[in-house]
């Protein structure tokens, strides 16, 4: 080839092309996308703690998105119902994961509601679920002597903690465990939330 | 060879070797400033790489603070290894081809050197703020949007300096490399300015990153890499490129095909169906022009493959073309349905970014590099043997990780299926895989660390003064 | 009809054709002849100062 032109104005119509396909068309196609009854936006307190997911990176292990029975194992493994857009309308960004070092989270909170199994978790992976690779959050603690006024302790099976010690829940781990808790979307959504709309009008 | 049938203008042979020798002198500032900067981020990159590999063997070692966590390690190594390495030598790369195959000198070095310089400051900011936690959330797009905005700036300067010595041609035709390079500095200023805008939300931001995401390796990194391999294989066999017809569909089949691909990081996600089968149609069309590309490879080596014993730059660029078509096919098959079914969200993904980044890429940038290099500075590499250990350390490294990543994926991905195995069945099978990985990480690492000594030595002209390149005796190769 | 399918198809359908009408141009304005000089631009120029050896030998 030797116009500058065909090279130049071909290779922005095709990124350009596949915006309008991959972006802007789907894009269309959400703005019919409505929050669904049973989701609530996010708590400050649970925003705060979406906060500290993004910034510790845990999409690089974990999922939020449930797939079809069809296509995966999700639903028999108690991960919940499949997700469709809706499910997502107050995530930004996106958490949506590429990788299942650890299981789906989306469903997380409905799942292991226990403030106390969430702690212990973070603090030492392996004392709750032996094997397990994920990294220890020690740094979201902090051990004491004894617990203060309004402190969370995090109970730990024996031999966990440093002797003689109390681990304490910072900030961080207590908004990022709201915000594990808030991962509940078992409210109806996608087909069959449709079809109980169009049924009760 | 007939010169005057390809220039506008026939200059006379002095003239026209002056022309020459600028276009060569014009690149050499900003090509060097690349070149150096992306080996140090290899290095850094690859060091990252090895710390979060060894924390799944030793997932409580560097607990102790947030910027050591896997998340953000993982991170640094990524958009290290991705933007600093390889972004900045085929950057790097195409400021050296372009003046030599357009013969105009390098518009504006001075801009040129201005990108280099905004690109590695937006690094150093940009992974230092994801070390600290502040951090876009997106893979890929790390790099906080603010931050990101220098290197928009500096890109922008790159581009201009790039297209507007495309510009001034003294060329009637444009070599196939011409094409790929001056493609991608048109797609990656697009795609990147357009995905880093705080605009977007929900699934939609979903396709958005992965629009962006994947086309970050096939309108950036990909023509970039083709671009050098189009230009060395001939160059080195000095015998012309098989086929211009290959070359132009292969060419239009990347830019129509590649761009369309992002969504198969979504399968089986929240997302319209539609979305979801075009990009997986789209990622096998990919056959077309993989296929193109590698007859015409293989056409213009073929009699040839003994010059592989004694020249590095075609063993590493060959190499790198090679796996650059098995990738692909990979690509092809990983997103067939049935088949992403197994190996979503399993370390096999991982396996397949690191043949493609590292096996593809890298190999054929090392290859450049070798080129390259003893041109920019006036001093032949000091030593074949190092030369050789790069290269079978890196073969070796790159083999290991991706047969661990991809079996290992693979069971992960049947266990992950089967209900009635425990979740953490899935996780426990990996573990001696990914001792392994680490492994072949190790060895990239010791690799890649080869190479930068021998890149140190080579540009501050040590060792001994040859005349002749290290590798001119027939053998003298292992 | 799905409206996005609505969309897709119309604006393919309008590219198809400007990419069919830039194809017809291009190759009339002589874009796609076989231009095997082109492959010999690799070779033209020279590596070091004037004078001094400029590919790998065999």
């Amino acid at each position: 080839m030797n116009k500058y032109r065909v090279i130049f104005l071909g290779a922005v119509a095709t990124v350009l092309f596949a915006f309008f396909v991959l972006v802007f068309v789907p894009h269309l196609q959400l703005l019919s996308v409505e929050p669904p009854p049973g989701l609530k936006a996010y708590a400050d307190s649970e925003l705060a703690g979406r906060q500290v997911y993004v910034s510790l990176g845990c999409l690089y292990c974990h999922s939020q998105q449930v797939r079809t029975p069809s296509f995966g194992s999700d639903a028999a493994r108690g991960w919940g119902r499949p997700s469709y857009p809706e499910d997502y309308v107050y995530d930004a960004p996106h958490q949506l994961g590429t990788m299942r070092t650890g299981p789906d989270l989306m469903n997380i909170g409905g799942r292991q509601p226990s403030r106390a199994w969430h702690y212990a978790h973070l603090y030492q992976p392996r004392a709750m679920t032996p094997g397990s690779l994920m990294p220890a959050f020690r740094f979201l603690f902090t051990v004491k002597d004894q617990a203060g006024m309004g402190d969370e302790i995090v109970d730990l099976p024996p031999g966990v903690a440093p002797p003689g010690k109390v681990v304490v829940a910072l900030p961080g781990a207590r908004v990022l465990v709201n915000y594990l808790l808030a991962l509940k979307h078992d409210y109806p959504a996608g087909p069959a939330a449709a079809g109980a709309a169009g049924g009760s009008q | 060879m007939s010169a005057a049938a390809v220039y506008l203008d026939s200059p006379p042979p002095e003239v026209a070797l002056a022309e020459r020798v600028a276009a060569d002198q014009s690149a050499r500032r900003p090509v060097l400033l690349f070149f150096h900067s992306a080996v140090v981020w290899l290095v850094v990159g690859s060091v990252f790489g090895l710390v979060a590999s060894l924390k799944f063997q030793f997932p409580d070692m560097l607990t102790g603070s947030a910027a050591l966590a896997f998340g953000r390690i993982r991170t640094v190594h990524l958009n290290a290894v991705a933007y600093g390495w390889a972004g900045m030598s085929l950057i790097g790369l195409a400021v050296w081809m372009i003046p030599r195959l357009v013969r105009a000198p390098l518009y504006r070095p001075g801009l040129a050197v201005a990108a280099a310089w905004g690109w590695n400051l937006w690094l150093v900011l940009g992974l230092s703020a994801v070390l600290a936690g502040w951090t876009d959330g997106l893979e890929w797009l790390e790099i906080p949007y603010p931050i990101d905005a220098i290197v928009v700036v500096a890109g922008g300067l790159m581009a201009i300096s790039v297209l507007m010595t495309v510009a001034r041609r003294k060329t009637k035709h444009f070599y196939v490399s011409v094409w790929y390079v001056l493609a991608a500095m048109v797609w990656f200023p697009i795609i990147f300015a357009t995905a880093n805008l705080p605009i977007f939300g929900g699934v939609e931001q979903g396709a958005v990153n992965w629009w962006y995401g994947h086309n970050a390796l096939g309108l950036f990194i990909t023509p970039l890499a083709l671009a050098g391999a189009y230009y060395f294989i001939p160059k080195v066999l000095g015998r012309p490129i098989q086929s211009y017809s290959l070359s132009l569909v292969g060419f239009w089949a990347l830019a129509f095909f590649y761009s369309l691909n992002g969504i198969h990081h979504l399968i089986g996600g929240p997302l319209p169906a539609w979305l979801i089968t075009t990009s997986i149609t789209a990622s096998v069309m990919m056959v077309i022009p993989v296929a193109a590309t590698a007859v015409n490879f293989h056409t213009t080596m073929v009699g040839r493959f003994s010059t592989l014993k004694y020249s590095p730059t075609l063993r590493f660029v060959v190499a790198g073309s090679m796996i650059y078509t098995a990738v692909s096919l990979q690509g092809s098959v990983e997103a067939l349905r049935g088949f992403n079914r197994v190996v979503h969200f399993t370390h096999y993904t991982v396996g397949h970014a690191h043949l493609g980044v590292y096996g593809f890429a890298s190999l054929i940038l090392f290859g450049c590099l070798y080129f390259i290099v003893p041109r920019l500075v006036d001093w032949e590499w000091p030593s074949d043997r190092l030369i050789r250990w790069h290269f079978w350390l890196a073969l070796g490294g790159i083999s290991i990780y991706v047969i661990a990543l991809c079996t290992a994926g693979w069971l992960q991905g049947r266990a992950m299926l089967d209900a009635s195995r425990p979740f953490m069945d899935s996780v426990e099978l990996t573990k001696p895989y990914l001792v392994a990985r680490s492994v072949g990480g190790a060895l990239m690492l010791v690799a890649n660390a080869i190479f930068a000594w021998h890149y140190w030595l080579v540009v501050r002209r040590r060792g001994k003064e040859r005349m002749e390149p290290v590798w001119s005796a027939p053998g003298a190769l292992a | 009809m799905n409206p996005a399918a609505v969309y897709i198809i119309a604006v393919c359908a309008l590219g198809g054709v400007i990419a069919c009408g830039a194809f017809i141009w291009a190759a009339l304005k002589g874009e796609f002849t076989d231009a095997s000089e082109a492959a010999l631009l690799v070779f033209d120029d020279e590596d070091r100062a004037a004078g001094a050896p400029s590919e790998e030998r065999a």
